[in-house]
């Protein structure tokens, strides 16, 4: 594996370790519950999961928004401080870390204790998916010149026209296929923060490897910490030395 | 590339709602999914972020239909059973943080749907049609079973 430096100011915001499963015969959502059992003391809170959909209709010329629920699909288990969550779902497993992040070792250990004790409770006949999920907020100190100053991966706007954007969102897939990966980049700005001198830039990255893996076997590991390679690329390739700095 | 400083800024769910035309054609229908698939991701489900942004957006926009349409509504039977007040219980347990939230700010008719998400009620018998004390019932009740708001 490459060495990648270490931000102490890094702008990850949220990190995701994202497990899908295939069961052989549907696992009841009540035993999903008893998953806190063994964990309560860290993850005292619990909230049940309802799976649900912003949807969106089209009637005529109106757009109308709504949500649409399928059901409960599973548990959230929460730490007292909400920075850190266990998902036991009916499709898999979720590991959340909320900001201030420590390190990837402390993340993929602690999330695979869990899965260990997700797998050996409800018995997964495979993983169907594996995926990693690290959303970075970058403040840009307002004003500046170009965007290129701070960002790497941009998108383009042809030169005789107006070089002024007032928002944007920007979603890439970026198949790698040595390995088999996709990573999907979304960047997009937010509202101006602390009375208009920060720009928030949000560069989402999400990596993902779909497989069948045995949900005993080592090759998941594995191929997870090839996905935080491919994250890492997909970082550090996309800001520039300006940022970097930012975040020291 | 700069930023162009707005007065109004676009808000992303703005930017995320696809427009839509009369005349779909079948290349306006896919790029309307293409809209679609990148709002769901942007909101994943596995996300905690997105998934609370998601679920205070939802929520403000049903409480807010619920309060616009019940404002003169006297009946209790009427303003519980609102299309918007029953989608927000649909919503489940999540939605139980921003509904103690909005009852901490300002009382609202919501005990029937912290009765019905949770399946309990903290009220005493004495307590009941004084909104002040049951605000207080439910509240004591949130921080003894660890939900913040």
């Amino acid at each position: 594996m490459r060495k990648w430096p270490r931000l102490p100011n890094a702008p990850i915001v949220e990190a995701i370790l994202d497990i899908r499963v295939r069961f052989a015969v549907p696992v009841d959502i009540l035993r999903l519950e008893s998953f806190q059992d063994a964990i309560r003391d860290r993850y005292p809170v619990k909230l049940g999961r309802m799976s649900f959909e912003t949807e969106v209709r089209v009637e005529g010329q109106a757009v109308q928004q709504g949500v649409r629920r399928s059901g409960p699909d599973g548990f959230l288990f929460k730490d007292s401080e909400q920075k850190r969550t266990v998902q036991a779902r009916s499709d898999g497993f979720t590991f959340n870390w909320l900001k201030p992040y420590d390190t990837w070792e402390a993340l993929r250990d602690e999330a695979r204790e869990h899965w260990e004790r997700y797998r050996a409770t409800f018995n997964p006949e495979a993983a169907m998916r594996v995926a990693l999920r690290y959303i970075n907020r970058i403040e840009l100190p307002l004003p500046f010149a170009d965007f290129a100053e701070y960002v790497r991966t941009l998108p383009v706007v042809a030169p005789e026209l107006p070089q002024g954007l007032r928002t944007f969102l920007m979603r890439l897939e970026i198949p790698e296929p040595q390995r088999g990966f996709i990573g999907i980049l979304t960047e997009t700005i937010e509202q101006p923060s602390g009375d208009g001198r920060y720009l928030p830039f949000i560069l989402d990255i999400d990596v993902i490897r779909e497989a069948t893996f045995d949900p005993a076997g080592p090759l998941i590991w594995e191929t997870l910490e090839q996905l935080r390679d491919f994250k890492n690329e997909l970082f550090f390739g996309s800001i520039t030395t300006k940022t970097k700095e930012l975040c020291s | 590339m700069k930023y162009a400083v707005a007065e109004k800024p676009t808000p992303l769910r703005r930017l995320l709602s696809p427009e839509s035309y009369d005349s779909t054609g079948p290349d306006l229908d896919r790029l309307f999914e293409k809209v679609l698939r990148a709002r769901e991701h942007y909101y994943a489900e596995a996300t905690m972020l997105r998934r609370a942004q998601t679920l205070e957006t939802v929520f403000g926009e049903l409480a807010n239909d619920w309060i616009v349409d019940t404002r003169f509504q006297s009946s209790m039977t009427r303003i519980t059973s609102h299309p918007s007040y029953r989608k927000i219980i649909s919503l489940g347990q999540e939605v139980l943080p921003l509904i103690l939230r909005d009852l901490a700010t300002s009382p609202k008719p919501w005990f029937a749907a912290l009765r019905e998400i949770t399946g309990t009620d903290p009220v005493q018998p004495h307590e009941r049609g004084n909104v002040r004390a049951m605000t207080s019932a439910w509240l004591r009740w949130a921080q003894n079973n660890n939900i913040r708001w």
